[in-house]
């Protein structure tokens, strides 16, 4: 992904407001619409003005998340990123986050991202694992 | 009134420093106790441990200033030809402490403020990128990763990273183990022992806070091995564990005893064992007897402190 000027977009996501967030749903359902399409598109509960819209939109356009070209008097907009590299970029920071320890009260992950866990330990617990399943085989 | 407002917090402020700087010292004598037994009563004690000094000191406080407790527990003695029962007062304490509790206050008000609204920024993010599969949230991501997320009402994500790379029952761990931290609340208790030690130094809770932590996840695994098998637990950790490796940022370092290793061995060598009833009343009934044996010391040096200067009488 490069930016207007060539160089390489930022791999950090900027923090997106709810409405931003919708507005961009809307837009990976259907690419390719105006700001007025896209206040009909927008679900009931995020019903907001025209203006409200217009102004969601120049706000992701500065954050490099939308596309727009102007066609006859209005912009037509579409989402420069896909769900899935949005969610990456997401993921890549809870995943930064994790390792510096700042998420430690919100979030529990399966294996701690910030465990660095060295591969001769883990085939070590390997062998302690298999030694454990043969015994219970040969307790049953 | 503000004299004995501001004095009683004073004394609150000081038995929590003090209760805080013992209970950092004496953690290495109950550390290997904590560890061996039932994880979840063990989160549930080391819990109660980081809440002696804000207990406490409130407590002690309390104590020391009901005219009724002091007369059995601080010797008698007069200030200005007054004997009557009294707790410490220092009417020039009024301003240094309300600016010390103000900035503790606002303190934990901006990190608890900061947490939160990361924790309703990424979890509206995350909610809304991802796909609601029921039981949690799924994201479409080859990034291998499975946590749950928030305090009162915990949401589980996993990536379809996670769930291609591993088997049906491994997914079965994971979930189960998720499931476990949502039901048991396990970020909501992690808070509030951050809370807890929130106004004292960070080094003096660290080791407790990872203990905690690791109690935590000890007790999740222990209720995901009810669904399959301590086995098939470790086997899951240990297949994560390998995949996640290569999401370590660059130039961090791999050793080994960390918290992943402890909860693999724990499911494959340590029996659970619960402390019997019996020692953790003890154990609260000695707190609580140690708190009443103080109050005369801590009423003197509360004085002695007042009246050298220190304590700005």
């Amino acid at each position: 992904m490069t930016n207007k000027k060539g160089g390489s977009l930022s791999n950090t996501l900027p923090q997106l407001g709810e409405l931003e967030l919708a507005v961009m749903q809307a837009l990976w359902a259907r690419p390719e619409q105006s700001a007025n399409s896209l206040l009909q598109a927008l679900p009931q509960p995020r019903k907001c003005s025209l203006s409200t819209v217009q102004s969601t939109l120049e706000r992701l356009h500065r954050k490099e998340l939308v596309h727009r070209t102007k066609q006859g008097h209005a912009y037509v907009y579409s989402a420069r990123l896909e769900r899935s590299q949005l969610l990456g970029r997401l993921l890549g920071g809870v995943i930064r986050q994790l390792h510096t320890g700042s998420l430690d009260p919100i979030l529990s992950s399966f294996v701690d991202f910030a465990d660095r866990i060295d591969e001769d330990t883990l085939d070590r617990l390997d062998e302690l694992l298999q030694k454990r399943k043969l015994e219970r085989r040969v307790d049953n | 009134m503000p004299t004995l407002l501001s004095s009683m917090l004073l004394c609150t402020l000081f038995a929590w420093l003090l209760f805080g700087i013992v209970t950092a010292k004496s953690y290495r004598w109950v550390q290997p106790t904590l560890l061996n037994i039932d994880p979840d009563q063990a989160s549930k004690l080391i819990l109660g441990w980081l809440s002696l000094p804000p207990l406490g000191a409130l407590i002690t406080t309390a104590v020391m200033y009901s005219p009724d407790l002091t007369q059995w527990l601080v010797a008698g003695h007069c200030h200005n030809g007054s004997c009557q029962q009294h707790g410490p007062q220092s009417a020039l304490a009024i301003w240094p402490t309300a600016i010390l509790a103000s900035w503790i206050c606002l303190s934990i008000g901006r990190c608890l403020l900061r947490q939160w609204l990361s924790l309703r920024h990424l979890s509206a993010e995350l909610s809304r990128a991802g796909r609601n599969a029921g039981a949690y949230v799924q994201l479409d991501d080859p990034q291998p990763a499975a946590f749950t997320l928030g305090w009162f009402n915990p949401k589980i994500f996993i990536t379809t990273g996670m769930q291609s790379a591993c088997s049906d029952q491994d997914i079965d761990c994971i979930l189960a183990h998720e499931r476990a931290h949502r039901d048991r609340l396990d970020n909501l208790r992690l808070l509030t022992a951050w809370l807890f030690t929130a106004p004292l130094p960070r080094s003096w809770s660290t080791a407790v806070l990872d203990d905690l932590r690791l109690s935590c996840e000890k007790a999740s695994d222990l209720n995901a091995a009810q669904v399959s098998s301590r086995e098939s637990v470790a086997a899951a950790l240990i297949r994560i564990a390998r995949l996640q490796r290569p999401a370590s940022p660059a130039g961090s370092l791999a050793f080994a005893g960390t918290q992943t290793e402890r909860r693999i061995r724990a499911l494959l060598e340590e029996p659970v064992v619960a402390l019997p009833n019996e020692y953790v009343f003890a154990s609260v009934s000695t707190a609580l007897l140690v708190i009443l044996v103080i109050i005369n010391p801590l009423h003197r040096a509360i004085e002695f402190l007042a009246q050298v200067g220190v304590l700005g009488s």
